[in-house]
């Protein structure tokens, strides 16, 4: 019984050590997508676009990094790279002191004109709420990571213009009813939460459709 | 001796897997969000460490606590399975194993099973540095019925 029992046992640690194998291998960050977009400060797209998205959103929120992982690739395929819809991110931190620290990170990455880029990268470096991810140290090990002038990023950091343009942005967000994150507001039309992607469509169609 | 009482944790336990896994599973697939002791289930929950290939974790500990849950009742019911015709001969059902077999599974899939949620649980502390209590509890339930399954074995089948 008891060699018998030594095969169950290697069984069960073998079925586990498959399962940690495949989640490990699921979880690897997926290969970055290169779709040709224009981008410009925060907005994504081209400014001639007929439809405006704009998204509210926290760098530390779980669903608006399960949008920009997701959703977002979509829009970018569908709609952004065919010239019908432009995105422009604005900053809704709302989760803790690191969502403003990650924000006023961002805004110094787009001086440099590396906005989407810092967006990606800290949306795969987010972790828990507050747990150090984007502490002004690790903004600028990531700013050093996408090649940013180190001197100027921690200058930018440090001064308050931009806290600034987050504050406008919490105030825009406010203005249009915002009071989570995610929040779009598609021609005036306010989606809230990280919705399927034909919401998204649906919305977009019947802005698209009104344009003409 | 393997007990009653080894029967009703096991049974209690997995009915409490099936409730937590398919609450999970759930809010997973409806994309809602989860009631949680403190706020990290939903960081996990959203984590790509709730999938294996495209299929929530919460599923396959659906699947696990079901197929315990299956083989435990199996398990307490081989007793009356196996009943006697007349006074000489036993009749046996098609559904009689011997009792080393399933009790042997039982703890194979739970050893499984709590090591797999201890590497979930090492993620949860080290990598996401957020805790999902529902995940905790089901790590409990789980090492639970592979402690007591163990347990019910050594006296059972090998003091």
């Amino acid at each position: 019984m008891r060699r018998a029992l030594l095969f169950f046992v290697l069984g069960a640690v073998v079925v586990a050590a498959g399962l940690i194998g495949l989640s490990l291998y699921s979880a690897r960050p997926p290969e970055t997508e290169v779709i040709a977009v224009p981008t410009q400060g925060t907005t994504k797209g081209s400014p001639a676009a007929p439809v405006t998205i704009i998204e509210f959103a926290d760098f530390q929120c779980s669903h608006c990094a399960d949008f920009a992982s997701g959703t977002l690739k979509r829009l970018e395929r569908e709609y952004i790279a065919t010239g019908k819809v432009k995105l422009i991110f604005r900053h809704f931190p709302v989760l803790g002191q690191e969502s403003v620290w990650a924000a006023i990170g961002a805004e110094c990455a787009s001086q440099q004109g590396k906005f989407w880029a810092f967006h990606d990268l800290l949306f795969r470096a987010r972790k828990g709420v507050d747990s150090g991810a984007f502490r002004p140290a690790r903004l600028l090990t990531y700013a050093k990571e996408l090649g940013l002038d180190e001197e100027a990023f921690r200058a930018c950091l440090q001064g308050g213009q931009v806290a600034e343009k987050v504050r406008a942005d919490i105030q825009e967000g406010v203005k249009y009813g915002v009071e989570g994150t995610p929040s779009f507001v598609i021609q005036g039309r306010l989606i809230v939460g990280n919705q399927p992607y034909d919401v998204f469509k649906e919305a977009i169609e019947e802005a698209l459709s009104q344009s003409k | 001796m393997w007990t009653s009482w080894h029967r009703r944790i096991l049974v209690i336990a997995s009915i409490l897997g099936v409730g937590i896994s398919a609450y999970l599973g759930y809010t997973k697939i409806s994309g809602s969000s989860l009631v949680c002791l403190g706020r990290g289930c939903d960081i996990v929950n959203s984590s790509p460490y709730a999938t294996v290939m495209g299929i929530p974790v919460a599923f396959l500990g659906l699947g696990m606590y079901l197929l315990l849950l299956l083989l435990a009742i199996w398990e307490g019911s081989l007793d009356r399975l196996r009943t006697a015709v007349g006074s000489s001969r036993s009749y046996i059902s098609p559904f009689t194993v011997h009792p080393f077999l399933l009790r042997a599974t039982i703890f194979a899939i739970a050893l499984a099973g709590t090591i797999y949620s201890a590497y979930l649980t090492a993620i949860e502390l080290f990598w996401l540095r957020a805790i999902c209590s529902w995940c905790v509890a089901s790590a409990v339930l789980v090492t639970l019925i592979a402690a007591t399954s163990a347990h019910g074995l050594f006296l059972g089948h090998l003091e």
